[in-house]
């Protein structure tokens, strides 16, 4: 009898245990990182006896945390995969936007104001036309403050998401190694038995760890598990934490960067992290930013250069010679912070033509100066010994020092990215936009001859004689004299230059034949130099001079569409990827509501035939008591 | 598979969210009529995008640019047309003074008419357009460009013509500076000019000419030197006789190429001249022909020197109407270059217009069948989501 109440009894206690699990499991429903727990039963050794062994009832053998180790490991890869395509198309989707409406992309205001030029054109003089004219360039002006003021805002949005990262990082990384620690004691004190709940929330730690970066996850000895960077710098060390945080950039106060404190010291290690949200915002920084910076500047210096040299060869409303119709800022370099040597870096455009969208860094070996592209880490040839008299040449920059740096100084040249949002409109009053050239030709009245001109513009405004007054007179068909002096032969079509200006005649002059250049004083009616300013929309000033400052504007605008739509489509494949590793997750540890109340009907019933079970073996106990009274 | 109760309700979730995000996106492409909402949804059409809208808008430019060169050269046109009426006019009453009938006064009337239409020339000359702009100075707009005193014609523009872009590459000049519409017309036959000297005591009158040989016109000036009534010498610009001859009334003179005819009696020591056309303008070339027609004349050789002049006022007027007629062709030509670069601008722009609908444009049939049918999907998901999740095993025990 008494083996009919034990194994009774081991069947209640068991099944207590089982529906207590069942009620854990119903509990922690809707707990992150939970994997449902199951009871393993087990029969309890048997009594042996002559004619073979009576059972002795059911033990609980284990408490088991039902879960699958590869998808867990998977998940966390998805994570941070689908975590840093997201941050990247979250932030390149500000620009995108930003620069596909057309009330605030750059190629409609860059349109907008060569048309503006063409209309001026149509009639020079009208001062509403030149208004106009100004009130596009402001506008242009504007929309790349504007494209590079939003760029500003996103870096600073970056320095806010690496600071708060760096916390939440530290945060995660602490308490992982606090559950290591957690860990190994609860297996010494259970001897062995695993720690269910504390398994749990180490790999939720670890979920939400890769959300930020992607990490390496090592198990040392079964009981704890150790976390690198997956370029292999650690974070967590058994139950150590290393601590992250962010310092600014060597070159620019501005920026900050990721730091890894670590026995060795502390170090910035923003290049070695990959993946995450983290990952995200340092790549869209690295890969999309900096180089849509310099598109941006580069386009805002080419665009001044060349308005400059084509506004200052004209001549105002008022008769003055046209000057800079842009302003724009200077070119780059800044020593780093670290340097021991105090020399100082100026950069200038030798060669807009040559220039990159890519900034360099500039090292000094102590013999001899390297300079490498800073996106991609390629060395860049150079000519010159980086001294004023003979600058460093270079990818269209020239740069020199002011001293000899000292060995291993380092240093950040950025040719045209701060100009992005410097661009700015350098007169204000609508007279002095110049739409005449700044000399104009007339034929003598009396010319026999009918050699007539074809074409006159300004090559080079510089010239101190370039408003002075020039004639060239014919001393025979195919001989002229300038001024009365010299003898120059005269070909049909080729062109003269005189005082700065180019003239071309064409037909056969009579001896006596006279053409007067002079200043184009009172020409408001000329439209030659509005229409050489309209015609740079065409003009290949970047790569070679194959790339005109309107095909810049829709090959940025094209790049970050690109770059934004292909995260976009990583985003939504990896994160199609995740939910079906948290599904497979699910599926596995899970808890079903439904299996759980049969469950509970099952241990239910179990229970109460065991009760049952005690009940019989006391009224059988209580039979034999009462054969013998 | 085993599905978890958290799993069953996530998926019922994102499945909503998904529709109803799908729902949106329709919502916006259907609103703003357009399939690519920023550069993202289709890179490579947004880029092209760009690319047409630039275009579109360089060329509804170009078509604003014709109509800018069509009012100038309109303008231009008709105050050609109206120089061309007025000459001819003159020409008419020149013709009308070069009668014997005419007396000293009906020839001064005549003096006066053309005075008035000198007056009439000077001011169609200085023909402003807009807010004050001289259609005849050359880039110095602001500028009058004729003033005419003492019988001298002053141009104060220039000779700048401006170009007005009609398409890539295509250009107009929109007006002719008045230097080249009103002077620099070759007097004389457009080659030469036969002039009789003021000191003529003969009453021999000489025509027009003409070139017989190009070749032989070597456009210097020679002079027809009379010795006596019927010799003369031809002396050139060196003073070295190169023929001489004799002469009977209404003989044609041939020299170096070119040939002359002379009417009436000459005299010893008459001389005329033979030289390369000079260039004149319209208004003195008027001038002239008002003085001819004011000098009194009474003895033969006044006659005649009035008759050469008027002779010399009606080839000049002549000259100064081709040379006219020249500008008005010229003028034509050009309205009708601005007529096809206009259709062509606005037929490009229609092809590229449609072009770009083609990329941007949403198609609306497609994009609101897609939202009724996201939208019957999103309420279906909606009701099956709110049955699953009533189905508990915990409700019937």
């Amino acid at each position: 009898m008494a083996d009919m109440m034990n194994s009774a009894l081991s069947a209640i206690v068991s099944y207590q245990r089982a529906l207590a699990t069942t009620s854990h499991n119903i509990a922690n429903v809707n707990t992150e990182g939970y994997s449902r727990q199951s009871v393993s039963l087990g029969t309890n050794i048997p009594q042996n006896f002559g004619f073979g062994a009576i059972g002795s009832g059911v033990g609980v053998r284990t408490i088991e945390r039902q879960f699958d180790q590869f998808v867990v490991d998977q998940m966390r890869n998805s994570s941070s995969a689908y975590h840093q395509a997201q941050v990247y198309t979250d932030l390149a989707a500000q620009v995108d936007r930003l620069l596909s409406d057309p009330d605030s992309g750059v190629s409609s205001a860059l349109s907008e104001f060569f048309n503006s030029l063409q209309q001026l054109s149509d009639d020079p003089s009208s001062i509403p036309a030149r208004q106009g004219v100004l009130a596009e360039a402001d506008n242009l002006t504007s929309r790349f403050a504007s494209v590079s003021g939003q760029f500003t805002g996103i870096s600073q949005e970056i320095n806010t998401r690496l600071r708060s990262s760096v916390q939440e990082i530290n945060g995660l990384a602490s308490q992982i190694a606090e559950l290591n620690e957690s860990i190994t004691r609860a297996r010494a004190q259970t001897a062995g038995n695993e720690p269910n709940d504390l398994l749990d929330q180490r790999d939720q730690a670890l979920f939400e760890l890769s959300s930020f970066m992607d990490i390496k996850v090592v198990k040392q000895d079964g009981d704890t598990v150790n976390v690198f960077t997956s370029t292999g710098e650690s974070i967590v060390l058994n139950n150590r934490s290393m601590a992250l945080g962010v310092t600014s950039n060597e070159f620019q106060p501005t920026r900050l960067e990721v730091t890894l404190e670590s026995d060795s010291g502390t170090r910035e290690i923003s290049s070695l992290i990959r993946g995450g949200s983290l990952g995200g915002a340092l790549n869209f920084r690295e890969e999309l930013m900096d180089p849509a910076l310099a598109q941006l500047g580069r386009m805002s210096y080419g665009l001044a250069e060349a308005a400059n040299a084509q506004h200052s060869a004209g001549m105002t409303l008022n008769g003055n010679l046209g000057g800079e119709l842009f302003s724009v800022a200077a070119p780059e370099g800044v020593a780093s912070r670290n340097n021991s040597g105090g020399a100082l870096v100026s950069v200038a455009i030798a060669d807009t033509s040559q220039l990159s969208t890519d900034n360099y860094l500039l090292q000094y070996n102590g013999s001899s100066y390297q300079l490498f592209n800073a996106r991609t880490g390629s060395a860049e040839p150079t000519t010159g010994t980086g001294t004023t008299a003979d600058p460093l040449l270079a990818a269209g920059m020239s740069i020199s020092l002011s001293t000899t740096p000292a060995t291993g100084d380092r240093f950040l040249i950025q040719p045209t990215a701060k100009m992005s949002g410097s661009l700015e409109l350098a007169i204000s009053r609508p007279e002095d936009l110049a739409a005449a050239a700044a000399t104009r030709v007339s034929a003598a009245s009396n010319n026999r001859g009918d050699a007539a001109l074809v074409t006159s513009s300004v090559i080079d405004p510089s010239d101190p004689q370039l408003l002075n007054t020039a004639t060239l007179e014919f001393l025979s068909p195919t001989t002229y004299q300038i001024n009365g002096a010299g003898s120059f032969t005269y070909t049909p079509g080729t062109a003269i230059d005189i005082n700065g200006s180019r003239i071309t005649l064409e037909g056969t002059p009579v001896a006596g034949d006279r053409f007067t250049l002079s200043s184009n004083n009172g020409g408001v009616g000329d439209n030659r130099n509005a229409l050489a300013l309209a015609g740079l929309q065409d003009r290949g000033l970047f790569d070679g001079g194959n790339t005109s400052v309107m095909e810049s504007a829709t090959t940025l605008l094209g790049e970050i569409a690109v770059a934004t739509r292909a995260s976009s489509v990583q985003a939504s494949s990896q994160l199609s990827l995740l939910e079906q590793n948290v599904a497979r997750r699910e599926s596995v540890s899970g808890v079903n509501l439904e299996e759980e109340a049969a469950n509970m009907l099952r241990f239910q019933q179990a229970y109460q035939a065991a009760a049952q079970a005690v009940s019989t073996s006391n009224s059988l106990f209580q039979t034999l008591i009462n054969a013998f009274r | 598979m085993r599905i978890s109760s958290n799993q069953l309700f996530q998926q019922g979730l994102s499945a909503m969210i998904d529709k109803q995000s799908t729902l949106s996106r329709t919502q916006l492409e259907i609103s703003s009529g357009q399939r690519i909402a920023t550069a993202s949804d289709d890179p490579v059409a947004a880029v092209r995008a760009a690319g047409l809208d630039a275009a579109i808008a360089r060329g509804e430019q170009y078509v604003k640019n014709a109509g800018f060169a069509r009012t100038r050269l309109a303008a231009e046109e008709s105050a050609v047309d109206n120089a061309i009426n007025v000459l001819q006019r003159l020409r008419d009453l020149t013709l009308q003074a070069n009668n014997a009938s005419q007396s000293n006064e009906s020839r001064a009337a005549l003096g006066r008419e053309v005075r008035e239409q000198l007056d009439n020339l000077l001011g169609i000359a200085n023909t402003a357009i807009g807010d004050g702009n001289y259609l005849f100075s050359g880039y110095q707009e602001k500028i009058q460009p004729f003033t005419f005193s003492n019988g001298v014609l002053t141009y104060h523009g220039d000779d700048g013509r401006r170009d007005i872009q009609l398409g890539p590459g295509r250009s107009v000049v929109d007006a002719d500076p008045g230097s080249q519409v009103f002077a620099g017309i070759p007097k004389g036959n457009g080659d030469f000019e036969a002039l009789a000297n003021s000191g003529n005591t003969g009453s021999a009158v000489i025509s027009v000419g003409s070139v017989v040989d190009n070749s032989a016109w070597d456009e210097r000036s020679y002079e027809i030197v009379f010795t006596s009534a019927t010799d003369y010498d031809i002396v050139d610009d060196t003073s070295t006789t190169v023929s001489s001859g004799t002469y009977n009334q209404g003989d044609t003179i041939a020299l170096a190429g070119v040939t002359v005819r002379l009417n009436g009696l000459a005299a010893a020591g008459d001389r005329f001249t033979i030289q390369a056309s000079e260039r004149s303008d319209v208004m003195s070339i008027v001038e002239q022909l008002a003085q001819t027609l004011e000098t009194k004349t009474s003895t033969a050789s006044e006659r005649a020197a009035q008759d050469n002049g008027l002779n010399v006022a009606l080839s000049d007027i002549s000259r100064a109407i081709d040379h006219l007629v020249e500008v008005q062709t010229s003028i034509g030509t050009r309205l009708n270059v601005v007529d096809q670069e206009e259709n062509l601008n606005e037929n490009v722009n229609v092809q590229l217009q449609s072009t770009l609908s083609g990329i941007r444009d949403v198609d609306i049939v497609e994009a609101a069948t897609r939202f009724n049918q996201t939208l019957i999907s999103l309420q279906a998901a909606q009701q099956a989501f709110a049955r699953v999740q009533q189905l508990s095993l915990f409700n019937v025990l």
